[in-house]
């Protein structure tokens, strides 16, 4: 980067006005005053100071890091004495930011021939201006190819770099396919790349005075992400991978078309996440997110920084939000960055996509054998706003419906759901975004049971679930400068429980109001701060008429029902504020340290959770093979839950439940397609709540994960996933530790995708997990009360694994490609291919003295069919 | 509110349990009786208040075939009186396990025991090994495992027992009650105490059922028997009332009880159906007070539990009065006789979900 600037020297003497020539380096010299008018006869000959050596000013390196970007100009008052020498120098005009410093240090060194009166030298007092002209920016970089397994560099790829006042620079790649652009004035820049054959690739980049940008650049053929669209041939619409290396040690993110593909999923991008390191298999029918051996209750979901309070429809069929609406689901198993909290397990981020702007019409429908989805897309008028709108509904009830009435259940509302989600986005210019979202699902299943439930003869009669909630969010982007970003988002709406067994019911209505604001500032090159508030108010009222929930590892407390139920009626809110900083430090190339903390309040303890937490990733091999080495430690703290603090249900006097998390491990690229992480983690309970008795309870997760990845191509993608985990607690400082209800020591999945041309393309997942645990349970004793036997559990609880889970699923697609833009396909979704019995369960006889395993989904195929515009 | 996902969690495990397991083995149903069975245990008041005495009546029977000791019904003359969070394991449960110290849960002897004056208070409870599972103050206390516990135990269907003046405790979430536990057992053998593992956890069963020597008899030579008496300062509750059992529609005499004939079929679904069921008084559905109630007032839940020890019924149990829908229609079982002509009996039991019962037994024949 050039240190000095030029710089316009222009000098005069007090009473002898002269003007000083152009100095090395560029400088321009000109007159900075008038000369005055000469004295009267007879005139004295007057020669003024001439510079001889003037070494020029060096650009100020705090000038940099205060990213000035103007030219600057500091006068000078210069005294010499009779032989040139600069005796004193003064600062006329201050500019600060290092320039009066860098001017004085200059004109020390500058020599002059002195000034003359009638060819005698004499002592001369003049002014000198330096003028900093910022220095020049620079982009470097390299284009390659995505083909091979070994660097293929690109020559001729076209680089454009366009500033923002549209100025254009333009190189060609050589041989090796570098490139480099000089004397670029800083500012911020759009970095184009494109060559033939190859989807173009942008990048925006700000440059700081005198920075020199790198730029890797991969082009990807056409064919490999964007085929043409031939007549029946897929088209991926979405990339959904975000080039911001993450704040946290582990983001797993999925590419569209893996989350639209894997089989068994039926297309759905969040129970794809299923098939992820960590992720345990949930039980039959459950749509539950297991994440690292921590409880699904210690899993967070958010849309776009707003909590929901589900993720799944009933049983896991499908997501709230359809696939078709999402732009990327960040999901974090652990160690994640300050900007969430709440939780001690893991984070899911939905991002939905804003609504296509290519200024035309989109639309698709679908359906399957579960439900059906319609999705309207375009610009609204002639207003610069674009929308979206979507809708979903369930049509199980139309075959559960007769099948459950046939078994001799009334059925008063069969089970049904569906969600909804419309958007409005606008962007005002580059740099600002407002989006208007709202969204929301309902679930509810109405049943009159005649039969009665031996075991639990209080489980039966009317037995009814609805789970409802919707958002309002509002969301705005915007950037106030180079390095200053913000980010509001403020959602508010309504979360709806329902759900009533015979006499016992819980219903729950909470209006949670959510506003978040993120400023991300640049302090300096590679420093970078977040600082944000996030904002939890909920009230909510609350009905409950239930028996007392079970501890966990207790033994049957008898059958549902047989105790008075316990009673609560209440309206409260809650209020948890929180706020994070969180510095994103770039000490040097391939380094990225991530330290922060969070303070979290919670209403119901009366206690702040102060949170550090750091992650590190260092890059040993920047370029192809990367190679990169992660770390992350962090504590997380999780408020009690209402019913833990709630007078008739819980304890008061709680604390929030914590969590340590320690991580690392390692990426390694292995060709342009394969890659591979390998990470440990462990995570350590401390203060975990006990329902009843308080934060007496203890735990401890850890394991080893492993994805080996081959990324999509115009082919294939698959990836295997293996997580070897092991989750135990502990409920009480006398109590044996226990494994966790859904420890699963082997997880195993395996995923992979083909398109075999002319529309077609076939996939698998295969899956084997550990067996789930179980309580054997054996002849115990007779409630005579409701007549029913009480089974006597083994001791301790969960010492028993029920066989391991395998099961094959496979999918087939098809694709045609219409004429108008009209797209149709259809594919079958296959679970459990070859019929494996796995276990779910055990199934014991009415006085527990038989038992027989209880088998999960047999074969079951779907048949889907989507047409898109 | 995360505390909806916790709950909604639950519901959907249960709920998907409940499908799952309902699915479960091709076992013998609870209807068909072929053992010493104990069907049920009613409180002349199911709701009694403090100082009222109280007497429990049970209905069982032998069905082996084989008995070589007859089967006898065995009353543990002890209240377990207001165990720690209702829990019934907490009663013969050591300190260690949350037992009786932890839950301050109070053992009253009744009867002849009573007659020592002995309140057992919690705490002083048996160490774990040989003494007796109900221990503390009371004589099991200095009783061995081993010894047969006949001669201390009352005999018979019925047992009678005073409600404690302070019976009622405050409760959170709760109208204050109390709870009175008792624990029977029907042997077709001796009655021991069981040695308790030390780390065997809270739930471990307190007595045995053995042959003369010691060993334990199987599941179907008897049945460790809970029941549930609550005492309220006011509030009451009654036994259902089952005005008829029916037969086809129609009324049956209990005396006469019902004739079917045996079915000829190679399969016992193509046999003839008997419609049976049992006509409750609309009384019976009494008012379930809460201090929340949604959608009106809530009732009882009213529901019957079918026996036989010939043929074979569709359903075990059937819902008579639902919480909120009232009276459930189609209601009635499905009999399926055996294919060769014999006599039986048939029980029906009709529970509410406030601990009333109600019963009624006929001969069945066969032709």
């Amino acid at each position: 980067m050039p240190a000095l600037v030029s710089a316009l020297l222009a000098c005069t003497i007090t009473a002898w006005p002269t003007v000083s020539d152009a100095q090395p380096g560029g400088s321009i010299a000109k007159p900075a005053e008038e000369p005055p008018a000469p004295p009267a006869p007879p005139p004295p000959t007057i020669t003024l100071p001439i510079v001889k050596k003037d070494e020029g000013a060096a650009y100020p390196t705090q000038a940099i890091g205060d990213k000035v970007r103007d030219p600057v100009t500091v006068d000078l008052v210069l005294e010499l004495d009779a032989t040139g020498a600069v005796t004193k120098v003064s600062v006329d005009k201050f500019a600060g930011h290092g320039f009066d410093e860098a001017a004085i240090e200059a004109a020390k060194k500058l020599e002059y021939e002195p000034a003359r009166r009638n060819g005698q030298p004499i002592a001369a007092k003049i002014r000198h201006k330096y003028l900093f002209n910022p220095p020049a920016s620079r982009v470097v970089g390299r284009v390659a190819t995505d083909r091979g397994d070994k660097d293929a560099p690109l020559e001729g790829a076209t680089v454009t770099i366009t500033g923002e006042g549209g100025a254009t620079f333009r190189t060609i790649a050589a041989a090796d396919g570098a490139f480099r652009v000089d004397d670029l004035p800083a500012g911020r820049y759009r970095i184009t790349v494109a060559s033939g054959g190859y989807v173009e690739q942008s990048y925006e980049e700000s440059l700081d005075p005198g920075q020199e940008a790198k730029v890797e650049v991969r082009l990807v053929h056409e064919v490999a992400v964007l085929p043409p669209p031939k007549k029946g041939e897929e088209v991926d619409e979405v990339q959904i991978r975000g080039t911001r290396p993450p704040r946290e040690v582990t983001k797993r993110t999925l590419e569209q078309r893996e989350l639209a593909r894997i089989p068994g999923t039926n297309g759905d991008a969040l129970r794809a996440i299923q098939n992820l390191p960590g992720v345990a298999r949930p039980p039959a029918i459950a749509g539950l997110l297991i994440v690292r051996g921590a409880s699904p209750n210690e899993t967070n979901i958010y849309v776009d920084g707003t909590l929901v309070p589900i993720v799944y429809h009933f049983g896991g069929l499908s997501s709230v939000i359809p696939t078709e609406m999402l732009e990327k689901i960040d999901f974090y198993p652990g160690n994640f960055s300050t900007y969430y909290g709440r939780v001690t397990g893991a984070i899911v981020d939905v991002g939905v996509r804003d609504p296509k702007k290519d200024k035309k019409l989109h639309g698709l429908a679908q359906a399957d054998l579960i439900d059906a989805r319609v999705l309207a897309e375009g610009p609204l008028f002639d207003t610069g706003w674009n929308f979206a709108v979507a809708g979903r509904r369930s049509y199980v009830d139309l075959w559960l419906k007769p099948v459950l009435e046939k078994a001799g259940t009334g059925v008063t509302t069969a089970p049904v759901y569906y969600d909804y989600q419309a958007i409005l986005q606008k962007d005002f210019d580059k740099k600002n975004s407002l989006r208007l979202f709202f969204f929301g699902s309902d679930d509810r299943l109405s049943l009159l049971t005649k039969t009665v439930n031996g075991s639990n003869p209080g489980f039966g009669g009317n037995v009814s679930i609805g789970t409802a909630f919707y958002r309002f969010q509002v969301r705005y982007l915007g950037k106030f400068s180079e390095d200053t970003e913000l980010r509001l988002t403020a959602a508010v709406g309504k979360d709806a429980l329902d759900f009533s067994i015979g006499d016992n019911f819980f219903v729950l209505s909470t209006y949670p109001i959510n506003p978040r604001a993120e400023i991300s500032q640049k302090l300096a090159a590679g420093v970078r701060n977040n600082f944000g508030l996030d904002l939890l108010y909920t009230p909510y009222t609350v009905d409950v008429r239930l028996p007392a929930p079970p501890r966990p590892g207790q033994p049957p407390p008898g059958p549902f029902g047989s105790q008075p139920p316990l009673v609560v009626n209440d309206s409260d809110a809650i209020y948890r504020p929180a706020m994070y900083d969180e510095l994103e430090l770039t000490p040097w190339a391939g380094t990225r340290i991530v330290p922060g903390v969070r303070l979290d309040y919670a209403k119901d303890t009366r206690a702040w959770d102060v949170q550090p937490r750091v992650t590190v990733r260092q890059d040993l091999h920047r370029t192809f093979p990367r190679t990169t080495l992660k770390g992350g430690i962090g504590r997380f703290a999780q408020p009690p839950q209402p019913q833990e603090t709630n007078r008739v249900f819980g304890v008061s006097g709680l604390v929030s439940n914590v969590a340590n998390h320690y991580g690392g491990g390692v990426e390694q690229e292995l060709s342009r397609q394969v890659e591979v992480s390998l990470e440990g983690f462990f995570r350590q309970y401390d203060r975990r709540v006990v329902q009843k008795l308080g934060n007496v309870g203890e735990g401890r997760a850890f394991g080893l994960e492993m994805l080996l990845r081959y990324k999509p191509d115009d082919r294939f993608f698959g990836f295997l996933a293996y997580t070897l985990s092991r989750s135990v607690r502990k409920d009480g400082p006398d109590e044996p530790e226990r494994l966790f209800n859904f420890d699963q020591t082997h997880i195993l999945t395996t995923v992979g995708s083909y398109r075999l041309g002319n529309g077609w393309e076939i996939g698998g997942r295969f899956r084997y997990v550990s067996g789930s645990l179980n309580t054997p349970n054996g002849y115990g004793f007779y409630d005579a009360t409701v007549g029913a036997y009480i089974p006597l559990a083994d001791y301790p609880p969960n010492a028993h694994r029920n066989p391991a889970f395998h099961q094959l699923d496979v999918r087939v697609d098809k694709t045609w490609q219409l004429s108008g833009g009209v797209k149709l396909s259809a594919y079958l979704d296959i679970l459990n291919i070859y019929n494996s019995a796995n276990v779910e369960g055990v199934s014991y006889n009415y006085n527990y003295t038989l038992s027989t395993n209880a088998t999960g989904l047999p074969f079951l195929p779907s048949l889907g069919i989507r047409g898109e515009l | 509110m995360r505390s909806s996902r916790a709950y909604l969690g639950v519901a959907l495990l249960l709920l998907g349990a409940f499908v799952v397991f309902a699915c479960g083995g091709d076992f013998d149903p609870a209807s068909k009786v072929d053992s010493v069975r104990l069907f049920a245990v009613k409180a002349d008041k199911p709701y009694a208040r403090p100082g009222e005495s109280v007497t429990l009546e049970a209905l069982f029977t032998d069905a082996r075939k084989d008995k070589p000791r007859a089967a006898k019904l065995y009353w543990i003359p002890v209240l377990c009186l207001n165990p720690k969070d209702d829990l019934y394991y907490l009663c013969f449960a050591p300190p260690g396990d949350g037992g009786r110290q932890a839950g301050n849960t109070r053992l009253v002897p009744v009867g002849p025991l009573a007659d020592a004056g002995a309140a057992a208070e919690a705490g002083a409870g048996a160490p774990g090994g040989d003494a007796g599972a109900f221990g503390g103050s009371n004589p099991f206390a200095n009783i061995p495992t081993g010894v047969d516990l006949a001669p201390f135990l009352p005999q018979g269907p019925t047992f009678t027992f005073r409600i404690p003046d302070d019976a009622v405790k405050e409760r959170e979430g709760s109208e204050p009650y109390g709870l009175a536990i008792v624990f029977n057992i029907l042997c077709a053998g001796r009655v021991e105490f069981a040695s308790r593992d030390l780390s065997g956890g809270a739930q471990q069963v307190p007595v045995l059922c053995t042959d003369e020597n010691g060993v334990k008899l199987s599941p179907s030579d008897y049945v460790i028997g809970i029941s549930r008496v609550y005492a309220y300062a006011t509030r009451v509750n009654t036994n259902p009332v089952i005005e008829a059992l029916t037969f086809e529609g129609k009324d049956v005499l209990p005396a006469q009880g019902i004739t079917v004939e045996h079915c000829t079929e190679a399969k016992q679904r193509d046999c003839k159906e008997n419609k049976i069921g049992a006509r409750i008084s609309d009384s019976s559905w009494e008012p379930n007070p809460s201090e929340v109630t949604r959608d009106g007032d809530l009732r009882e839940q009213i529901w019957i539990d079918w026996y036989s020890d010939i043929g074979k019924l569709d359903s075990d149990s059937r819902l008579l009065f639902d919480t909120r829908e009232g009276r459930v229609p189609e209601s009635d079982v499905k009999y399926f006789a055996p294919k060769d002509p014999t006599d039986g009996t048939l029980w029906g039991v009709v529970h509410d979900n406030r601990g009333g019962a109600a019963w009624i037994f006929i001969p069945l024949h066969v032709r």
